[in-house]
């Protein structure tokens, strides 16, 4: 290899990873799921028609629940990365491990949420049409529980990266990515608790 | 433009996994399935997608002429349709239901399989890695898994033929309800469902692909090539990627309530429904017009998903057969970015008499129409670049000269359809066929012929044959004008479109006579398109070998070795000095002027000596003096003392 190729190589290294590029894009493009389907939402909401018949419920409690623990697992999230970054390496993998439960308890209260709402006579298909607002939820939480699915898949690959000392201070790529996503996905779910709260 | 160095990032070789070999003139050995199938190599892959597009483009195009043929003669029999179709051409007559199916189908197919995947697929994958200077794409697992959800999603969509309720029959756009109830027509069953699968395979395959185009450009380009140095056809790939970033998760949120609609009992899109035979359904408070909104913000920029590669490539193929810099390379970039940002704001002029707000129908018609000022600014442009210019015509030229004709004669039309009152007349007519086709339809595959013909030196390192090339150039350009010119006036007397049979109305038969001239002329287009598949492949195998830069042009894929190589440049990467359309320089012996060449300290651009006359220098006064005195020449009329 070219002493070239070798000196491009090592200022690549600070620059903005394509890695980390790839991941802002498939943001922006999930994003845009979430915007079509809030817009969808709102149109429905507001559209002359079906004014009267919409239906407005208040939010089952396990969705609040769920996002103080989105929140917290963001935390710990951050302090894995801020761990890495300080090259406290045997910290990362409790850290993460908290994160990863809190993760998987956001999933099961997730469920219970929608147990709830069944409890509530709102199914996912509907029989009244103002009942669309529930389908909405459905599909809302639902959306974004399959994206979490996929950080927890990236935070498990990230544990068992730093059980293997794989994740330092010269090498942040892969938390930086983990991070970034799992921020993502805490913003966004805080995003529809707010929308669903605010345009039920 | 001065000659800034605009070198966004030290990314001058990306060290993907090429690069670890080291040296890049040993061949390394290959298994067959990694290099000819799960091929990482961006050069394979854009095969890959250019012969699956092509192999689509054939059913495509086989689908449009069976249709044509019960549209000419509806009253025959034709025992072809009973062995191609079976059940579904019984006694040789075509099944309506069928002919609703290859309709879709045929549409479905040429925008996304072709002219989506198949055009910008192909070229976004061969040439951004070789024009801006990098090893490959910033992630070859990711673009080989692009190409195989493709073909995945190629293979599900063809399949649902083989179904017994035959594929998808809604039309391209699969407008609920009947898309949304399975009992609406045969093709509403199972075949829907595969449409449905086989497009959300296909998003995560654009998905996958225009990521990746996006960072590779954005982040890989060689030492020198700063945006403003970029060739047009990557601006073109890279604006095209950015709208299909944008807008296909939509239609994944669009497709995902219609499969929730279908299968799962909920009702986005389904109100107060009787069913013959079934009664009332269960479903209410739905709205199909959401589903209209939802595709549209996908559809519309997706047309230009279709037609900025083409315009990309025109460009390229235009300015190195002009032997001319591009007309305004500046404008071209910044029309290309209107057209994008334009197109997410105009998707309402497909929904017009869908009984929107005339207030917002006004809004949609105003932002349609000022697309055709970039539009226009692109037209004169290329028309700019060829006025004076010392033609080749090789076939490519040829292509990219007749897309700007089919682009000027299918783009007028679109004014006319932009405008909300007309469009009430005019919407679901012939007319909107005749303008798409043209448009976006014929225009883009020119596009796409012109890139096959340009690049297929670099792509296979053969020569295609210009004697069937020319002639394939006249057939398909003479029969594209034959087939889609009349169906304006058509569509002017309001023969509507997806109607399986006109004879049966008397306003419609007169039009009878139209339609077999129509048919015929659409056989004509067949005809040339198997004279382009035989060039095709027979010059793979048979054609002479190319040279390294058989158009003499200035871009750096063609600095790469005719044989193609892993990581592209045998050596180091070339640094680029300049823009991509230095065509014959006056302070140049040679016409054009390859952008890794370092020259002789020639400026970047050439600007003809203003002759400067030294003897004259003008009168000398103190500029208060002139200031006042200014007045006294304006008011009162006083002589100028020269």
């Amino acid at each position: 290899m070219s002493t070239n190729n070798i000196q491009s190589m090592s200022t690549h290294k600070n620059s903005f990873s394509e890695k980390t590029f790839i991941t802002w894009l498939f943001i922006v493009a999930s994003s845009m799921l979430f915007i079509a389907f809030s817009s969808a939402y709102w149109v429905h909401k507001t559209d002359g028609m079906n004014n009267n018949a919409w239906l407005s419920f208040d939010l089952p409690i396990q969705f609040w629940i769920s996002t103080v623990i989105v929140f917290i697992s963001s935390v710990f999230m951050q302090f894995s990365f801020n761990a890495a970054k300080n090259d406290n390496v045997y910290k990362i993998p409790s850290l993460l491990t908290i994160t990863l439960i809190l993760a998987l308890s956001f999933c099961v209260s997730q469920y219970l949420a929608w147990v709830e709402m069944k409890d509530m006579g709102l199914f996912f298909s509907n029989r009244e049409p103002g009942e669309i607002s529930a389908s909405f939820v459905y599909v809302l939480s639902g959306v974004h529980l399959f994206h979490i699915l996929g950080g927890i898949v990236l935070i498990i690959i990230a544990l068992v990266k730093s059980t293997r000392l794989e994740i330092h201070k010269k090498s942040m790529v892969f938390i930086n990515i983990c991070k970034t996503y799992w921020h993502f996905l805490g913003i966004v779910w805080i995003f529809l608790i707010l929308f669903l709260y605010f345009a039920k | 433009m001065s000659t800034v160095e605009i070198t966004a990032n030290p990314t001058i070789d990306s060290p993907t996994h090429h690069d670890e070999h080291g040296h890049h003139d040993h061949h390394h050995k290959q298994s067959f399935i990694s290099k000819y199938i799960f091929s990482t190599d961006h050069k394979m892959i854009s095969k890959q997608y250019l012969i699956t597009g092509i192999i689509m483009g054939c059913f495509g195009m086989g689908m449009s002429l069976l249709f044509r043929m019960q549209l000419a003669w509806p009253d025959e029999t034709f025992p072809l349709f009973e062995s191609l179709l079976g059940k579904w051409g019984k006694g040789g007559k075509l099944d309506p239901n069928y002919y609703m199916a290859l309709v879709t189908i045929h549409g479905t197919i040429m925008v996304f399989y072709v002219l989506t995947a198949g055009l910008s697929g192909t070229f976004s994958n061969l040439l951004i890695p070789l024009q801006v200077g990098a090893r490959d794409m910033a992630s070859p697992f990711m673009n080989m898994l692009s190409y195989w959800f493709f073909f995945l999603s190629s293979v599900v969509l063809m399949s649902s033929f083989l179904v017994e309720t035959g594929p998808a029959s809604s039309g391209w756009t699969v407008y609920p309800p009947l898309s949304a109830l399975e009992k609406a027509m045969p093709g509403s069953g199972l075949g829907t469902t595969l449409w449905l699968v086989a497009i959300i395979l296909f998003i995560v395959s654009a998905l996958l692909g225009g990521i990746n185009y996006i960072v590779t450009v954005l982040n890989m380009r060689t030492k020198g090539m700063s945006m403003n140095r970029l060739p047009l056809t990557i601006w073109a790939f890279l604006l095209t990627a950015v709208l299909g970033l944008l807008s296909f998760p939509v239609l994944l949120g669009a497709g995902l309530l219609l499969i929730f609609d279908r299968s799962f009992g909920t009702s986005f899109y389904l109100s107060d429904i009787h069913l013959n035979g079934v009664g009332a359904l269960s479903n209410s408070g739905g709205s199909p017009v959401l589903y209209q909104h939802l595709f549209w913000f996908l559809g519309h920029p997706e047309v230009y998903i279709i037609l900025m590669p083409a315009l990309g490539i025109s460009s390229e193929v235009i300015s190195t057969n002009a032997r001319k810099p591009i007309f305004g390379y500046t404008a071209m970039v910044i029309s290309l970015i209107g057209i994008s940002f334009l197109s997410f704001i105009v998707w309402g002029h497909h929904m017009f008499i869908t009984g929107m707000n005339p207030f917002l129908g006004t809004m949609f018609m105003y932002v349609t129409l000022i697309i055709a000022v970039p539009s226009a600014v692109k037209t004169f442009n290329y028309l700019a670049t060829l006025w004076k210019g010392n033609i080749r015509f090789t076939t490519g030229m040829m292509f990219a000269i007749g897309l700007v004709s089919l682009f000027i004669s299918g783009g007028l039309t679109g004014i006319y359809l932009g405008n909300a009152a007309l469009d009430i007349q005019l919407h679901d007519s012939y007319f909107v066929v005749a303008h798409f086709h043209l448009v976006m339809g014929s225009a883009a595959i020119f596009g796409m012929f012109a890139g096959i013909y340009h690049w297929f030196p670099k792509m296979f390192g053969k020569m295609m044959n210009k004697t069937l090339g020319t002639l394939h150039f006249w057939l398909t350009f003479i029969s594209a004008y034959l087939v889609f010119f009349p169906m304006h006036f058509m569509g002017l007397a309001g023969v509507p479109r997806r109607y399986y049979q006109f004879s049966l109305i008397p306003e419609f038969d007169i039009w009878m006579d139209v339609n077999v001239f129509i048919t015929v002329s659409a056989f004509l287009g067949g005809v040339a398109q198997l004279l382009f598949l035989y060039n095709f492949f027979n010059s793979i195998f048979r054609g002479e070998k190319a040279t390294k830069n058989p158009w003499e042009s200035n871009t750096l894929e063609w600095t790469t070795p005719v044989e193609h190589i892993h990581g592209n440049w045998p050596g180091a990467i070339p640094t680029v000095y300049r823009g991509p359309h230095e065509y014959s320089r006056p302070d140049r012996e040679s016409d054009y002027f390859p952008q890794n060449d370092p020259g002789n300290g020639e400026p970047e651009h050439y600007h003809a000596p203003v002759p400067i006359d030294t003897s004259y220098s003008g009168p000398k006064e103190k500029p208060s003096k002139v200031f006042f005195s200014s007045f006294a020449h304006l008011f009162l009329a006083k002589k100028v003392q020269a």
